[in-house]
């Protein structure tokens, strides 16, 4: 037998499915599984981080108008920029554009954040930066996959599946990876498991107290008395299905999943349900605020699920393209950014206050930022993709507050080179903090042993991390 | 071979190597002939095995590596789905022609949408969208062709996937038309509806036992025929249809 198939074999031995205590008899029989679970498994080192909320927004948010000021662009705005900017070949042009926007220095940190997300700028203590973010790609479904799952191209496992996968997940009448929101281009491969087992497939939710997951609701012409019934009947027909291949443990995962089908309907509807928070967390998140709201409420629900026992939740924010400001930057980014400030600032207010944050790594990016030149001249003036320097923050667990870490050169173009970080190095950093080695979290795959960051050079940003 | 996208250095050895040389060697002397090969698989004895299983087997080999026996498996997304439209009588036989049309459902997922188009054929002629995977297909894990070429099914057993069968609107929408079927084929006699639900959904007669608990489930109902229904439901969501044994 091939030595490097040992940790798969261990780990399909490992796994009993769904319900799967009840089966440990039977595993000593030696059947081979045939479904994995969710089960928690121990981390490959201590985690510093039990729980991650990633807050993802696609479209390629403009972080230099949001958390990096450059004093330059105010000297070259409408100017030709004093060295290449180099784009997309498409509307781009060499004329630099000062932000439209104020920034103020904020908090003990003293770091400049725009005036466009005022919330923000009071919990920026909190948070690290990581400002010479980089990526090779700079398309959006292209970049949005390599930030999700390491590869620009569809068809692998995402952050999420991979952390389930290697953690498993600490309530088992919820999933353990939940999708909020439906911001991503990509769709629902941004929080697919693809190769690896569907287990480990985020389970997409809403913040819609009545449906938060497909079919979690009963039907209204089906009681629950009925639907006790129900449960009641295929249990035992299962039953006697269950006599005739006592061994089999496929059959009894299937039979303890009804059960918690049972249980994760009051569960999900119960997470779901927000009505029950205090009016002092319900003003802190604003969740009646016409623009903010709603994007409040996935924030809220993040915090419900995280407090469940969910291990890692994925909030899509900002409406798909909306952040792709490629013209009237001026008229659109105000929206957007109100759209997110307020939700996001309450989380990282909310977690501390019940003292969750300790627990609970909370992470912020888009897919790239945006160049620090027009891109149209003709129409009201918007920014391009830039996929050379941008910015991100993690906040929470294991990671410093208020620290900032790179830079990008003094227009805020390209990641001064000695500081560059790649997607491969959060994802490497992402799971050091879950207690998790990206080199050691594998899947046999098509021959090889894959893996979230693959043959990418990785690097655990120690130098943001406690 | 287990590792059917890997017949390399690195894939899995065949548990039969003197086996598959035959067939390999019988299917190019016979010119080729895939539906020859097949037939001949199905048709011999060791294809045909049931899945009982034998204590001591099973602990020597539990996987049946060594072909002892059929494992159950859990039947694929589209062929439970299939299987649901052909035992309840909605099954519409109709083949080739264009996609048939999906919408979004009460709770947002995607689903048939009956009321276009040719309703309730075989799943292949649903919509396939990278982005608007049919929810109840999906559950099943039916891939949403985001890994490009998906040699192996995962056949997980997941709670969502009950979810789908106590909640789902397809599953709903089946029960009530094989309810209404059975219940004009018996003319209302519940015993005679039990016995040809179970020949239609497990190709076998009931047990005395499982007569029973369908007579009882039927009987605890206000109204017999929403009673029979609810049996229904739970016979298309218990192990015996979603298995093949």
């Amino acid at each position: 037998m091939k030595p490097f198939l040992s940790r798969r074999q261990a780990l399909q031995e490992a796994a009993l499915g769904f319900g799967g205590l009840a089966l440990s008899s039977l595993v000593a029989v030696g059947a081979e599984p045939t479904s994995y679970t969710l089960r928690p498994k121990r981390p490959h080192f201590p985690a510093k981080a039990k729980n991650v909320i990633f807050l993802y927004v696609g479209g390629g948010p403009s972080t230099i108008d949001m958390f990096d000021p450059k004093p330059l662009l105010r000297k070259y705005d409408g100017k030709p920029a004093p060295f290449e900017i180099k784009g997309r070949a498409l509307n781009g042009s060499q004329e630099v554009m000062a932000s439209p926007w104020d920034f103020t220095r904020c908090g003990k940190s003293g770091r400049e954040i725009s005036n466009l997300l005022p919330h923000f700028q009071k919990v920026v203590d909190k948070v690290s930066f990581v400002r010479s973010m980089q990526t090779d790609r700079i398309d959006h479904s292209t970049a949005q996959f390599t930030f999700v799952t390491g590869r620009g191209f569809t068809g692998f496992p995402t952050l999420g599946s991979w952390v389930n996968y290697a953690l498993g997940t600490e309530n088992e009448n919820l999933p353990g990876f939940v999708a909020l929101g439906e911001g991503a281009s990509i769709g629902s491969r941004a929080h697919s498991s693809a190769w690896l087992p569907p287990v480990y497939t985020g389970t997409a939710m809403r913040a819609d107290a009545k449906a938060p997951i497909y079919d979690i609701k009963r039907p209204d012409d089906m009681s629950g008395v009925q639907q006790q019934r129900l449960l009641s009947v295929v249990n035992q027909l299962n039953r006697e299905q269950k006599g005739h291949h006592p061994l089999d443990q496929d059959l009894e995962a299937r039979i303890a999943n009804y059960e918690l089908a049972a249980r994760m309907q009051l569960e999900a509807l119960r997470v779901a349900d927000l009505s029950s928070e205090s009016q002092a967390t319900k003003d802190l998140y604003g969740l009646d605020e016409k623009v903010s709201g709603p994007y409040s409420k996935l924030c809220l629900m993040a915090r419900r699920l995280v407090e469940s026992g969910v291990r890692f939740v994925q909030i899509y924010g900002g409406g798909g393209g909306n952040w792709d400001t490629h013209s009237n930057i001026a008229g659109q980014l105000p929206g957007l950014c109100q759209y997110i400030d307020r939700g996001t600032a309450a989380l990282l207010t909310d977690l501390e206050q019940r003292g969750m944050l300790k627990d609970t790594l909370v992470v912020w990016s888009g897919e790239f930022g945006r160049l620090p030149t027009i891109e149209s001249r003709n129409a009201a003036p918007g920014r391009d993709h830039n996929p050379y320097g941008f910015n991100m923050w993690m906040a929470g667990a294991g990671v410093k507050q208020g620290f900032d870490y790179g830079l990008t050169d003094e227009l805020g173009y390209a990641a001064v080179p000695e500081f560059r970080v790649g997607h491969a190095d959060i994802h490497a950093t992402i799971q050091q903090l879950l207690g998790i080695d990206h080199q050691k979290n594998t899947f046999f795959y098509e021959g090889r042993n894959e893996s979230l960051v693959g043959v990418t050079p990785a690097r655990v940003l120690n130098e943001i991390l406690l | 071979m287990k590792s059917v996208d890997d017949f390399g250095m690195q894939g899995d050895k065949p548990s039969h190597p003197e086996l598959l040389d035959y067939l390999a060697v019988d299917f190019q002397e016979n010119g080729w002939d895939l539906k020859r090969l097949t037939r001949q698989i199905v048709l011999s004895q060791v294809y045909r095995q049931s899945s009982a299983e034998v204590a001591g087997y099973l602990a020597a080999d539990p996987s049946a590596k060594l072909l002892w026996r059929k494992p159950p498996l859990r039947l694929e997304a589209e062929t439970i789905r299939d299987s649901m439209l052909q035992v309840s009588g909605l099954l519409n036989g109709k083949m080739y022609g264009p996609q048939e049309p999906i919408k979004r459902g009460a709770d947002g997922q995607w689903l048939e949408d009956e009321s276009k188009g040719d309703p309730n054929r075989r799943s292949l002629y649903l919509t396939q969208s990278r982005t608007r995977p049919v929810a109840f297909l999906h559950a099943f894990d039916a891939p949403t062709m985001t890994a490009d070429n998906q040699t192996q099914r995962f056949r997980s057993a997941l709670p969502t996937q009950s979810l789908a069968l106590l909640n789902g609107p397809f599953v709903r929408r089946v029960s009530q038309a094989f309810a209404n079927q059975l219940w004009e084929q018996s003319k209302g006699d519940t015993a005679d509806a039990l016995h040809r639900a179970f020949l239609a959904a497990y190709s076998r007669p009931p047990s005395a036992r499982e007569l029973a608990i369908g007579q009882q489930a039927i009987a605890t109902e206000t109204d017999p025929k929403e009673g029979l229904r609810l049996f229904l439901q739970a016979i298309l969501g218990a192990n015996d249809f979603l298995y093949s044994y």
